[in-house]
């Protein structure tokens, strides 16, 4: 494999070894070989040894470890700066990819002028020990992933997405809203140009664990708090930048009044429920 | 130059395309020409179709073997006509006789862009016998941009439209396979020249709810095509709009409706809850009822 690299793969991790190794036996069982694979150790404890077990990652891999952590945000850009491939893509330490997931991504963005291409994202649910507990499409009534959609909140994962190094020259990665970060650079991504969709078959998957907490959870299902936050920090960013409110002024107490109606009348269909349970408990 | 061009695509379905072509020949009104854009695999059958009947210099056959989508057939057949005015027959629908002369009359005595007509739904079976008819969105006063925003009130049987409008405000968007009337539709109200005729239906789209393939109507076949260009629809305009205003107002409404909604989600979670409760205990109430049943009966039976 002495190609110049087309993709770097990103992949940050910390004091995980367990979901590091099948990261790292994910990317070897790639169909397309000219990556580079980047690991960033977000101050954990030393994974020099992972790689040295494995040889097929033998000069395919850069290693930076990171005197001390800086969270899911923090650390993607070091990674990024690091790598010179023209694609990118974010592997996290948990997920993985169908075998042909860079071989049909890349062919998509050799073949198009899209800025970067998602994929048909299946969630995998799994107990803290990875063994798996189920499978669900990831928003399987979606066809493609929109900005339209973005607007409400993030529909493609960082998994899912393969895009080109020239979007840095534009996009920012905002290390600073932590498990949002993705979803306000998909917001820009998306506004960029065109981002392509492969659907039918998954391509990439989504681990969850319900009950992790502590380097073996998700954020998304471990820090709902973090999310809320960070979530609000980007809309008030841009909220904060619109010349005239009257429009929102008005649809915000018009929206309020409307549902405050809805409102009125379920509170009556909940009195009348409970009148009806009083009765038939006697 | 005749005053309209009739504008009919087909595609493997000569049994429609017949049905169309003595519908047109029905009209009263008869300074028309009619552009039959074919999309047929085999355009001898379309071409029979048309001697068979005579139609002489008023008509033209564009064949178009290549698959090309919807809206390129319409532009296809819109250019290869001079008519003052313009109208889209698709083979599977048909007219009120007085159709042309009503629209016509319409369109000379106003200055719209466009004029509508009250519609009626024939239901069919794949065999084209009428199964019944409901008029389309009966309530509709006249055609608006308002109305528009939220999805297609017309269709093509229903609509004559002047060129300069279409050289105006067209083409038929050929990024879409199946929803680029509705484009059409909301440039034409938007620009506010939408006249209505709105009392007796003098236009009826047939449908097929059990039919697909070449007999199918898209609404009901394609519906996920529907779904797909609707969203893209609305996706390049947002884009647009937010390139201009930036997002924050956006994000902002987004959300909030989100949250608002949450919140009635959430009470409608607690009523359902509340009705599960109801039915459990209805149900304790009918076998406690039963069995009180069972002890009367056999209490009746001991008594001498």
């Amino acid at each position: 494999v002495s190609t110049t690299p087309r993709v770097d793969i990103i992949m940050r991790t910390k004091n995980r070894p367990q979901f590091l190794a099948r990261a790292l036996d994910d990317i070897l069982a790639q169909e397309y070989p000219h990556w580079h694979l980047i690991i960033v150790n977000d101050g954990g404890d030393p994974v020099q040894a992972h790689v040295a077990q494995r040889p097929g990652l033998d000069g395919r891999v850069t290693l930076l470890d990171l005197p001390e952590s800086l969270g899911r945000g923090g650390a993607v850009m070091p990674g990024i700066e690091a790598g010179h491939a023209p694609y990118i893509a974010i592997h996290d330490d948990d997920d993985t990819w169908h075998p042909q997931f860079l071989t049909r991504t890349i062919q998509h963005l050799r073949s198009t002028d899209d800025v970067a291409v998602s994929v048909r994202t299946q969630i995998i649910w799994e107990s803290p020990a990875l063994q798996e507990t189920g499978r669900e499409l990831f928003h399987p009534f979606m066809q493609e992933p929109t900005y339209f959609d973005l607007l409400r909140f993030n529909h493609v994962v960082p998994i899912s997405l393969l895009y080109r190094r020239t979007v840095h020259d534009v996009i920012a990665i905002n290390s600073e809203l932590r498990s949002v970060f993705d979803w306000d650079v998909n917001l820009q991504l998306w506004r960029l140009g065109s981002v392509g969709f492969l659907d039918g078959e998954p391509l990439a998957y989504w681990h969850q664990r319900r009950s992790a907490d502590g380097d073996a959870a998700n954020s998304v299902i471990a820090e709902p708090d973090s999310h809320y936050l960070h979530d609000r920090r980007v809309r008030e960013k841009a909220l904060r930048r619109v010349t005239h409110d009257g429009d929102l002024l008005f649809l915000t107490g018009f929206v309020d009044d409307r549902t405050q109606d809805l409102s009125a009348r379920l509170d009556r269909v909940e009195a009348q429920f409970d009148e009806i349970l009083r009765r038939l408990r006697g | 130059v005749t005053a309209v061009d009739i504008i009919v695509r087909t595609k493997n379905r000569p049994q429609f395309l017949a049905r169309a072509l003595d519908d047109i020949l029905a009209q009263e009104f008869t300074d028309w020409h009619l552009i039959i854009v074919d999309n047929s695999d085999d355009p001898a059958e379309t071409q029979a179709l048309v001697d068979a009947r005579g139609f002489g210099d008023r008509c033209t056959v564009l064949s178009q073997p290549d698959p090309v989508g919807v809206p390129a057939l319409s532009n296809l057949g819109i250019k290869a006509g001079a008519a003052e005015f313009i109208t889209i027959h698709d083979d599977d629908d048909t007219w009120h006789p007085q159709f042309l002369t009503r629209t016509t009359q319409h369109l000379r005595s106003t200055d719209d862009l466009a004029v509508a007509v009250r519609t009626e739904i024939v239901w069919e079976t794949t065999d084209l016998q009428e199964t019944g008819r409901e008029v389309f969105h009966p309530a509709m006063q006249e055609p608006t941009y308002f109305d528009l925003l939220r999805f297609n009130h017309m269709v093509p049987i229903g609509i004559v439209f002047r060129r300069s409008a279409y050289d105006d405000l067209g083409p038929f968007d050929e990024r879409c396979e199946v929803v680029d009337d509705w484009v059409f539709n909301l440039s034409l109200a938007r620009a506010g020249g939408y006249g209505f005729l709105g009392d007796e239906p003098l236009a009826f789209w047939h449908q097929r709810p059990d039919a697909t393939g070449d007999a199918g109507n898209t609404v009901i076949d394609k519906r996920h095509l529907h779904i797909r260009d609707d969203r893209r629809v609305r996706d390049r305009a947002l884009r647009e709009y937010v390139d201009e205003h930036g997002p924050g107002g956006l994000l902002y409404l987004a959300k909030y409706i989100d949250e608002r909604t949450g919140d009635l989600h959430g009470r409608l979670d607690r009523i359902e809850a509340q009705q599960g409760e109801i039915l459990r205990l209805l149900h304790e109430l009918t076998q406690t009822a039963d069995t009180l049943g069972r002890i009367k009966r056999r209490v009746a039976r001991l008594r001498p």
